[in-house]
C-alpha cells in the first residue's frame, strides 16, 4: 500500500505537525510565528514530497511486483561503500558535546549534520538512477561538483589563511618577515622546480603538496593554541585631571606611541606652534584660527600636531557644569593626550553631550603650564 | 499579394505593441516637466563640470552602443542557423586585433583625460568661501554653521535643518558626516553625490548661480524612511543671505504674557524641549531664579539629535523636508520666484496665513502615524531605550493649538 518513500515522509508530516503543535501550545514569545510558519511549511513540503512519491510509487518498479526490486536493473550494481554515515555520527556527537560545552560546537556539529544528510541523500538517489555505476557516477558529480568545489576550495583557502595568520601572530615582530621571505622562496622555487621537471609524477607532488599543507595546519594549530605574542597597547589619553594639568612626564607618557596610524579624516587638527602658540585648523580651510567650532552628539576625530620643541599635551575641558540651586561645581571633566614630544601628534576623539550653553566655562583646547595657549570650542 | 498577407499574426502584434508602448513610456519619462531633482539640468560650477563630462561620455557610449548593438543584431539574423554547412574556421587577424585593441584604448583614454581633471577640479577646498557642517542621521539632515569669517561672517553658530540655506554664487564647502547610519547627500542640480560616513568627515563643494530652491534626497539605504528622507538647498543673494543670519542670530523673543504662544511655551518646555533645542529658552524655578532649558536629545534618540527648532517659520519644510510649512499656494509663490524676487519671498518665512497646519498638526499629534519611524516605547526598548525619529507624544488638541501657537513665533 504505502511505499518504503512515502513511509518516509509521512512519518516526517507527522512529526512536523506534531511539533507545531506543541511549539504553538507550549511557547508564546515574540518571535513564536517565525518557527510555527517554519514547521507548518515544513508539514505541507513533506506532504507534497509523500505525495509525489505515493503518485510515482518511488519512481520505482511497480510496488506490488516484489521480484521486481531483485531483479530490476537498478537493483543490479550494488551500492558501494558510503562516508556520511559516519559523518553523520561525527555531526550527531558534536551536536551532543557542543549542547553541553559551547555553542560553537553544536552550530558545526548542526552544519556537519546537514552535509552528511544531503550528501547521503543524492549518494543514495544517483547509486540507484541505474543500473551503470558510471553513469550513476557523471550524474552525482554533475549535480554535486559546482557546488562542492567551490565550498572546498573556500574552506582550503581559509584554513590556509588562519594558519599563516596565527603563524605570524605567533612570530615576533622581527622574526615574522623573515620567516615569511623563506617560506616564499621555498615556495617560488618549489613551484619552478615542479613546472620545470614535467617528467615528475603526480603522486609524488600531490604527497609533497600534502606534507607541505599538514605541516602549514599543524604548525598553525599548535602555534594558535601557544597564543599570540604579547601585544601592548598603551593608553595615550588620560581623564586625570592631575595628569592633564601639567607637562610633567608621567610613566605612561613614556610608553605612549608619537605616530597615529588612525586612518580616519580629523575634525579639527589643533596645532601648537614654535612661538607656543596653540591655534586650530579645521577640514575644508587652510585658516588658522583661536575658535574651534565643533559637533554636538557626534565624535568628532581632532588632530594634536606639536610644532614645539618641548614635550607638551593637549588638555581638551569638557565644561564646568554647575548646580543651578547652589551654584555649586558639579563636575569639571577634562581629557588629555599623553605628552607629545616635539614634532610629535596624537589623536583624540572628543564627543560633547551638551551644547556650550549648558557649561558655565567655555569648552577649550589648551597646553598646560602655557599662558594663553587655549583655543575655545564652540559646540551649537 | 493581398494586404491581409502581410500582417503579423495576432500574437506577435501584440508582443511588438506591447515593447513599443514600454520603450516609448520610457523615453517620454525623460521628458518631464518640472523635474526638480535632474542631473541633465546643472544650476552651479559644479553641477556644470560633471554635465559637461558626462554628455560626451554618453554620447560617445551611446554611438558605440548602437554600432555594437546593431553589428550584434546584423550577425545574429544574417547568420542564423538555417542547416547551412559550417563555414571555415580561421584563427587571428593581427592587423584587425591590434587596431580592435588601440582604437578602444584611444577611446578610453580620451574619456580618461578629463574624467580624472573633472574629479580633481571638484576635490578642491582652496578656493572656499563659506563653511557648512551637514549631519545625517535617521531621518532628516542637520545643517550647522561654524562661527567663520567666511559666509560674510558668522558670530554665533547656527543650526537649522532640512532646507541648507546658502549664499548664491558662491564656493560653499559643506563637511558631511552622519550621527548613525551612512547616508548620502546629493542635491542633484548642484553637485554629484557624496556619502556621509559615521566618524569621518567628507567635503562636498556646493555652488548655485542662481537664488532659487534646489530638491535633493538621501541617496544611501538607510532604514525605515529613507525616502522620506529628502533635503532642499536655498540659494539667497549674499545680501539676502546676511539678513537670514542675523535673523537666526536674533536673541529670542518670549510670547506676549497670558497669549496662547505662552500657554504654548510652557507645553514646549515640558513636552519637547528634553529633545528639541530652542536657543534662548528659559525657565523660571519657584525662588526667581532663571535657567536655560537645554535640550538633552542623547538620552531620548538614538542618533543623540533632533532639530533645533529655534527658527522654525523661517523654514518652508520640515520632518526632513518631507511636508510643506506652507499651504500650496503660499509655496507655489516662493518656489516660481523670479531669482531677483525668491530671496524677499523665501526670508518672509512662514506667516499664520502661509501655515500648512493640517501636516503640521498631524506631526505633532503622532508623528509615526506620518512618518514611519522606529519610535514606541517597544521599539525603543529593543535599541538602547531610545528612539529612532519622532514619538507619539499623546498631548489633546488644545495643548496642540498652544503648541501651533507657539510655534508660529519661531521666526
Ligand atoms: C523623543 C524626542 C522628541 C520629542 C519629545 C519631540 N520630538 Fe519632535 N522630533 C524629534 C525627532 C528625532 C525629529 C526628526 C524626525 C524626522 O524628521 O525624521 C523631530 C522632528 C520634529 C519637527 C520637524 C522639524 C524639522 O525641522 O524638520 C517638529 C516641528 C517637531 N519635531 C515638533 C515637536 C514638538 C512640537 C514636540 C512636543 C510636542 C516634539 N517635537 C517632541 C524628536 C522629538
Ligand atoms: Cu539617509
Amino acid at each position: 500500500m504505502f511505499t518504503t518513500g512515502s513511509k518516509l515522509f509521512i512519518g516526517g508530516t507527522v512529526l512536523a505537525v506534531v511539533a507545531a503543535i506543541v511549539f504553538a501550545v507550549s511557547y508564546d514569545g515574540d518571535r513564536a510565528w517565525v518557527a510555527g510558519i517554519g514547521l507548518i511549511a515544513a508539514a505541507i513540503a513533506l506532504s507534497f514530497l509523500m505525495g509525489i512519491n505515493l503518485w510515482v510509487r518511488d519512481s520505482n518498479v511497480g510496488g506490488m511486483q516484489a521480484d521486481a526490486t531483485t531483479t530490476s536493473a537498478a537493483a543490479q550494481s550494488r551500492p558501494g561503500n558510503s562516508m556520511w554515515p559516519i559523518v553523520g555520527a561525527l555531526g550527531g556527537a558534536l551536536v551532543v558535546i557542543g549542547i553541553v560545552a559551547t555553542p560553537v560546537v553544536f552550530k558545526a556539529g548542526i552544519v556537519v549534520l546537514l552535509i552528511a544528510l544531503f550528501e547521503w541523500l543524492v549518494q543514495s538517489w544517483s547509486e540507484r538512477a541505474s543500473a551503470d555505476p558510471a553513469f550513476n557516477a557523471s550524474i552525482r558529480a554533475r549535480l554535486m561538483h559546482p557546488l562542492e568545489f567551490p565550498v572546498l576550495g573556500a574552506v582550503g583557502l581559509a584554513v590556509i589563511i588562519y594558519s599563516f595568520s596565527r603563524i605570524m601572530l605567533f612570530l615576533s615582530k622581527e622574526a615574522g618577515p623573515a620567516v615569511f621571505v623563506v617560506i616564499g622562496a621555498l615556495i617560488t622555487v618549489g613551484g619552478f622546480l615542479f613546472a620545470s621537471k614535467a617528467t615528475l609524477k603526480t603522486s609524488v607532488v600531490a604527497g609533497i603538496s600534502t606534507i607541505a599543507a599538514l605541516g602549514l595546519v599543524s604548525t598553525g594549530a599548535v602555534m594558535a593554541i601557544d597564543g599570540e605574542r604579547d601585544m601592548h597597547e598603551y593608553p595615550t589619553v588620560s581623564n586625570d585631571p592631575t595628569v592633564c594639568s601639567s607637562n610633567a612626564e608621567t610613566e605612561t607618557d613614556e610608553r605612549a606611541s608619537q605616530t597615529v596610524a588612525a586612518k580616519s579624516n580629523v575634525a579639527a587638527t589643533v596645532i601648537f606652534n614654535a612661538d607656543r602658540q596653540l591655534y586650530v585648523q579645521q577640514i575644508g580651510t587652510g585658516a588658522y584660527s583661536r575658535v574651534a567650532t565643533l559637533q554636538r552628539s557626534n565624535p568628532s576625530p581632532v588632530m594634536f600636531r606639536n610644532l614645539s620643541d618641548e614635550a607638551v599635551r593637549l588638555k581638551v575641558n569638557l565644561g564646568t557644569f554647575t548646580d543651578p540651586a547652589t551654584g555649586t561645581v558639579t563636575s569639571q571633566p577634562v581629557t588629555c593626550t599623553t605628552l607629545v614630544e616635539p614634532d610629535g601628534r596624537q589623536f583624540l576623539s572628543l564627543q560633547f553631550p551638551k551644547s556650550s550653553l549648558a557649561t558655565t566655562q567655555p569648552y577649550s583646547f589648551e597646553v598646560p603650564e602655557v599662558e594663553g595657549a587655549t583655543v575655545e570650542i564652540v559646540v551649537p | 499579394m493581398s494586404r491581409r498577407d502581410t500582417r503579423l499574426p495576432a500574437r506577435r502584434r501584440r508582443t511588438l505593441g506591447a515593447v513599443v508602448a514600454g520603450a516609448a513610456a520610457l523615453v517620454l519619462g525623460g521628458c518631464a516637466q518640472d523635474a526638480p531633482q535632474d542631473t541633465w539640468q546643472p544650476a552651479g560650477d559644479n553641477a556644470q563640470k560633471i554635465h559637461d563630462l558626462q554628455w560626451p561620455v554618453f554620447l560617445v557610449a551611446g554611438v558605440i552602443g548602437v554600432i555594437v548593438l546593431a553589428v550584434v543584431a546584423f550577425a545574429v539574423v544574417r547568420f542564423r542557423d538555417r542547416g547551412q554547412p559550417m563555414p571555415e574556421q580561421s584563427h587571428g587577424k593581427p592587423a584587425l586585433e591590434i587596431a580592435l585593441t588601440i582604437l578602444p584604448a584611444l577611446i578610453l583614454v580620451g574619456v580618461g583625460i578629463p574624467t580624472v581633471s573633472t574629479v580633481f577640479d571638484l576635490a578642491e577646498e582652496a578656493d572656499t568661501e563659506c563653511i557648512i557642517n551637514v549631519t545625517g542621521q535617521q531621518w532628516w539632515w542637520e545643517y550647522d554653521y561654524p562661527v567663520q569669517d567666511g559666509c560674510g561672517g558668522i558670530s554665533a553658530p547656527i543650526v537649522t535643518s532640512g532646507q541648507l540655506v546658502i549664499p548664491a554664487d558662491t564656493n560653499v564647502l559643506l563637511r558631511l558626516t552622519s550621527r548613525d547610519v551612512i547616508h548620502s547627500f546629493w542635491i542633484p542640480k548642484l553637485n554629484g553625490k557624496k556619502d556621509t560616513v559615521p566618524g569621518r568627515v567628507h567635503t562636498l563643494r556646493m555652488q548655485a548661480d542662481e537664488p532659487g530652491i534646489y530638491a535633493g534626497q538621501c541617496t544611501e539605504f538607510c532604514g525605515l524612511s529613507h525616502a522620506n528622507m529628502k533635503m532642499e538647498a536655498v540659494a539667497l543673494f549674499p545680501a539676502d543671505f546676511q539678513t537670514w543670519v542675523a535673523n537666526q542670530l536674533e536673541d529670542y523673543q518670549a510670547p506676549a504674557e497670558g497669549s496662547l504662544a505662552a500657554e504654548g511655551e510652557a507645553t514646549f518646555t515640558a513636552n519637547c524641549a528634553y529633545c528639541h533645542q530652542v536657543n534662548g529658552l528659559t525657565t523660571t524655578a519657584p525662588d526667581g531664579s532663571v535657567t536655560p532649558v537645554l535640550a538633552n536629545p542623547d538620552e531620548f534618540v538614538v542618533s543623540g539629535a533632533a532639530p533645533n527648532l529655534t527658527n522654525l517659520m523661517t523654514r518652508n519644510t520640515f520632518a526632513g523636508a518631507t511636508w510643506d510649512l506652507l499651504t500650496e499656494e503660499c509655496r507655489d509663490r516662493v518656489w516660481n520666484a523670479p531669482p531677483e524676487e525668491f530671496g524677499e519671498r523665501y526670508l518672509a518665512g512662514v506667516s499664520a496665513d502661509c501655515l500648512n497646519e493640517v501636516d503640521l498638526r498631524e506631526w505633532i499629534r503622532n508623528a509615526p502615524a506620518k512618518k514611519p519611524m522606529y519610535a514606541t516605547a517597544d521599539q525603543a526598548a529593543n535599541s538602547g531605550g531610545k528612539f529612532r525619529g519622532m514619538p507619539a507624544l499623546g498631548l489633546n488638541e488644545s495643548q496642540i493649538d498652544q503648541i501651533i501657537a507657539y510655534l508660529l513665533e519661531r521666526h
